[in-house]
């Protein structure tokens, strides 16, 4: 062999973490001979004959072999020769974590129980952990989210609070004086839906509206290209910045699409860049995002309040400082323009992005993380029982183990191993459980949050969540490891009723009382919740919600160029729509109520000596709309699809506040309003009708304004129709009619009113399905747990019950003997359970909806029904107790 | 015909200390491979021979257990490269090792005779 050969050889290492493994387990004395022949074998024989590849293979199988060498192997060994050191720990372990899974195997049903248990618990936790990150741990995905403010208008209100509004053009502009502010920017708080073509067929997507700074003072980083500049606002140059989810679905994900052309409703636009979907985050959801020209209402000071305002704080100056300059500036304004800024007068407020994001949420996702956990600590009372019985049943075993030389410490690390094994096992199907959970969450979660529910656990809350397990496991088995160390000789043939027995029925009965007061907490909520949903879903919003069919859809520019052009087509639908079989009346509308949010709009009493402005909810609309949604007229009439003319409908609430000093029964039809400032337009009123609910069903009856779509003041983008059969049938023949008279005009996000309602309340419903899931578990798992301990008594006090029963004792003595300290648990635990809901109701009750969160009835209720579930739990044990044969029961012991 | 196998008589030590059925593997391959030898060439012999998927490491529990037993002594050589710089622990045959595994091979043969027939051989 030459020199050069030899220096090869001996330069083919080893696989390094083969040599590790296998090091493992070599006593240390040996290891570096062992290691030696392996490494010279390897180099010498196995390499040179069959090569790297084989020989790396043969090596990795020697490595794993000595890991796995019994150390009897091959010889008959003395019975004293114990290992020591390392090695001989690892030995054990092994040896103990395969004794505790011939034992899962040898036992399927109390296994099944103990890891089906602890999957409830974990699974719970690891999919709200999994939901509940992005909000409540996370950093947000912005740059230094810390100096990120989002920025209202403020102004008193009747009751002597202070209101929140979005921004005008004008107040924007003087807010970018705070010098606080490194940049303010500003985005449209109403997405259009707009036609987009780009090449192919035309697609409806939403358009939001930034100011060129928006993404960079987010710090949103582009994926293709880049977002919107300052610079843009130079330029001629229509950009536009689109989603990844657009570009993908749009431009099959094309990498050259900066610089493409496209169009909205027929005007031009480049592409300039592509961002993450989450881009917008603060904003409304959106495709795409076009500028946002603010010049012309800023020189007009438009009272139109349409603005999200976002501010960057300086690196030296602070939310309060920011919060002083603001109200400087507002004031100014007040004093500059009275008649926009002064009635009433109008201030500023800056609050934390990151407050403003998740502190509407925060308290739910606290409280369902809590109602997991509470889970989770009801299946780890269980399966602390689970074991206690099992242990018990082993009694015998470990104490002819302990006998035949195992130490107690040795007793107590095998029962702890057996724990923590199960509690793994535990952890890992509670993964797969909560795979399953955030599928089901996903489908029925609310859309248009910035954040998503993920598809599977993330990786943390996956290692958290068998971490928890081995923790749980560990606690668990820590009651009868300690047991097994206390075990003597003497127990081992003790006879069936035992002191130690009736030791552990007091901690037995504590943990009742804690599950059942966990249970009770639990169903309280989900109760409050349910009921709070109730009083949501029996609210009148004024309108018909049932048989409507809704969609959007956007007029193309190009083509429908003026008002005129767009109300011909409107008419010109509205009619096919109405003659055609099936259909009822259709309407054209700006917004439908509880699925889109609304500017604001002011009108002045033409004439009024103050000319105090009146905030209204506007709409523009076809005639037919009333009837579609059977609003109610109260008065005069409704507008017709005549030649435009300036003539409005007012709803009730707000002809009370414009008129306050009329009677209740007064009819404003006739008069006379100016739009926006007392010198704008003059309209007249025609009609009143009744309120309806337009943001929420939450939220009081909003002033409404109904403007006749023929005015041309904006164009209404929402088709309502009504049907006579099920709405949904109606779909095919209103796309029908609008492919017919308007092939290019794309319907989407068609809907029924009722999917309307259902989205306006999915919050609510996610909260409440997630609690009384929880509360299910908690209940199931509480009767099973209040179950297993009394059989468990039953059994073990078989022989005493017999006895009393022998020397007297009746059937109501023995269920006396047997649930009497049970019932004193879950009573116990009824009361705690009560306290701790009473002292969290001020907590839940942001989450409810004219509902007490201290609702006698409510609480009354679920403790019913937890003591229900508790004598049903012992109903059979008990039983059984009573029915003991007294002579079968002294014969067998 | 049974044939007398006892010529010596073994000390009370190797008759206390049975010999397992891979120790006299490993004895039989110390007597084949002589003075010298060390776990790799062992585990290879026996491995060649029986077919049998061994570790290294089974060879030196057994090794250590036989050396304790007084049939084999080990001495430690010199570090090389090709054994990435370790030492190699060369095993030597002592006579009591020597005489077991004499006496367990002439125990196989009187027991195995005549059986050719009824144990297929490879």
């Amino acid at each position: 062999m030459t020199a050069d050969e030899l220096d090869r050889r001996a330069a083919s290492h080893p696989p390094r973490l083969a040599t590790w493994l296998a090091s493992l387990r070599m006593p240390p004395a040996d290891r570096e001979f062992q290691l030696g022949d392996l490494a010279e074998e390897y180099r010498m024989v196995v390499v040179p004959d069959f090569g790297e590849r084989a020989g790396r293979r043969w090596y990795w199988r020697q490595a794993l072999r000595c890991l796995f060498t019994r150390r009897s192997s091959g010889g008959v060994q003395p019975p004293s020769r114990e290992p020591v050191g390392r090695s001989a720990w690892a030995g054990d372990l092994a040896r103990d974590i395969r004794h505790a899974l011939r034992l899962m195997r040898l036992t399927p049903l109390a296994t099944t129980a103990s890891v089906l248990t602890l999957a409830l618990g974990i699974g719970a936790n690891a999919a709200m952990v999994s939901v509940a990150k992005p909000v409540l741990l996370d950093p947000l995905p912005v740059s230094n989210e810390d100096a990120l403010a989002t920025i209202w208008l403020t102004y008193p209100t009747s009751t002597g609070g202070t209101a929140r509004n979005p921004v005008s053009a004008g107040d924007y502009d003087a807010m970018r004086g705070a010098p606080a502010f490194e940049r303010v920017e500003a985005f449209a708080r109403f997405p259009a839906v707009r036609n987009l073509v780009a090449g192919g067929e035309p697609r409806l997507v939403t358009i939001g509206s930034v100011t060129a700074g928006f993404f960079s003072a987010l710090g949103i980083q582009p994926v293709v290209g880049r977002t919107l500049l300052p610079s843009d606002d130079a330029t001629d140059a229509n950009p536009i910045v689109m989603t990844e989810a657009l570009w993908r679905s749009a431009f099959g994900a094309d990498p050259a699409v900066a610089g493409r052309p496209v169009h909205l409703d027929g005007t031009a636009y480049v592409v300039v860049g592509v961002v993450p979907d989450w881009s917008g985050i603060g904003t409304r959801p959106a495709d795409a995002w076009v500028l946002l020209d603010l010049e012309t209402h800023i020189r007009q000071r438009l009272r139109a309040y349409y603005l999200g305002v976002i501010g960057r704080l300086r690196a030296d100056a602070s939310l309060e400082a920011a919060n002083e300059q603001l109200a400087t500036i507002m004031a100014r304004l007040v004093t500059l323009y009275p008649e926009s800024n002064g009635n009433p007068p109008i201030g500023a407020l800056a609050v934390s992005f990151r407050e403003e994001l998740t502190g509407p949420v925060r308290t739910t996702f606290l409280v369902l993380v809590g109602g997991a956990a509470m889970v989770l600590v009801i299946a780890g009372i269980n399966l602390a029982g689970l074991h206690l019985v099992r242990q018990a049943g082993r009694r015998r075993e470990l104490a002819v183990r302990h006998a035949v030389g195992a130490s107690r410490g040795r007793l107590g690390r095998l029962l702890m191993i057996d724990s923590i094994v199960q509690s793994m096992a535990g952890g890992l199907v509670g993964l797969i459980a909560a795979l399953v959970t955030l599928a089901a969450l996903r489908s029925m979660a609310p859309e248009g949050n910035w954040y998503q529910i993920p598809v599977r656990p993330p990786l943390p809350v996956a290692l958290l969540a068998v971490g928890l397990a081995v923790v749980v496991g560990a606690i668990v088995g820590l009651v009868p490891a300690v047991r097994a160390a206390s075990i003597s000789g003497l127990s081992a043939v003790r006879s069936r009723v035992g002191l130690a027995e009736r030791t552990g029925s007091a901690g037995r009965t504590v943990l009742v009382a804690a599950q059942v007061a966990l249970t009770l907490m639990l169903l309280i909520v989900a109760t409050l919740v349910g009921a709070s949903l109730g009083r949501v879903l029996g609210v009148d919003p004024g309108f018909r919600t049932d048989g409507i069919l809704v969609a959007d859809f956007t007029l193309p520019g190009d083509r429908y160029p003026n008002a005129d052009a767009r109300t011909r087509f409107y008419d010109a639908l509205v009619e096919r729509l109405e003659t055609t079989p099936g259909t009822g009346r259709a309407c054209v509308a700006s917004d439908v109520p509880l699925a889109d949010e609304v500017g604001g709009m002011t009108w002045v009493v033409d004439g009024h000596p103050t000319g105090q402005m009146v905030g209204s909810v506007p709409k523009v609309v076809s005639p037919g709309c009333f009837e579609v949604l059977g609003v109610p007229v109260l008065s005069g009439q409704l507008f017709d699809s005549g030649a435009p003319r300036r003539e409005l409908v007012i709803s009730q609430s707000m002809a009370r506040t414009l008129w306050p000093a009329e009677p209740a029964d007064f009819s404003p039809v006739g008069r006379r309003l100016r739009m926006g400032t007392p010198d704008g337009w003059l309209w007249t009123v025609v009609g009143m009708v009744g309120d309806i609910r337009n943001t929420s069903l939450e939220s009081s009856y909003a002033r409404q304004v109904w403007i006749p779509h023929s005015s041309g003041l904006w164009p209404p983008d929402r088709l309502l129709v009504r049907g006579s059969g099920r709405p949904a049938q109606l779909a095919p023949a209103v796309r029908a009619a609008m492919t017919d008279l308007a092939p290019t005009v794309a319907l989407a996000n068609v809907r029924t009113m009722d999917q309307v309602v259902a989205g306006a309340t999915a919050s609510r419903r996610f909260v409440l399905v997630l609690l009384a899931g929880f509360g299910t578990i908690a209940l199931l798992l509480s009767a099973v747990g209040i179950y297993g301990v009394l059989a468990h008594s039953v059994e073990q006090r078989t022989s005493e019950i017999g006895l009393r029963m022998a020397l007297g004792a009746r059937g109501a003595d023995v269920a006396r003997l047997i649930a009497g300290r049970l019932a004193i648990g879950v009573l116990g635990g009824g009361l705690l359970g009560t306290a701790a809901a009473w002292a969290a109701s001020t907590w839940v009750a942001s989450l409810l909806y004219q509902t007490s969160a201290t609702d006698i009835r409510v609480y009354a209720s679920a403790g019913a029904f937890v003591a229900l579930m508790g004598c049903a739990a012992a109903w059979l044990p008990t039983r059984r107790a009573v029915r003991i044969d007294p002579l079968g029961a002294l014969r067998q012991e | 015909m049974v044939k007398h196998i006892a010529r010596e008589r073994p000390s009370a030590r190797e008759t206390a200390a049975p010999l397992g059925e891979f120790e006299q593997l490993v004895l039989f391959a110390l007597a084949r491979l002589g003075d010298g030898t060390w776990g790799a060439e062992i585990r290879r012999d026996i491995e060649s021979r029986t077919g049998r998927d061994l570790s290294i490491s089974a060879v030196y529990v057994t090794l250590d257990r036989l050396e304790k037993k007084g049939y084999v002594r080990c001495t430690i050589g010199e570090p090389t490269a090709e054994r990435g710089g370790r030492r190699r622990k060369h095993v030597d045959l002592l006579p009591a090792g020597a005489r077991v595994a004499e006496r367990a091979f002439r125990t196989l043969r009187v027991m195995t005779e005549g059986l050719e027939h009824r144990f297929r051989t490879p």
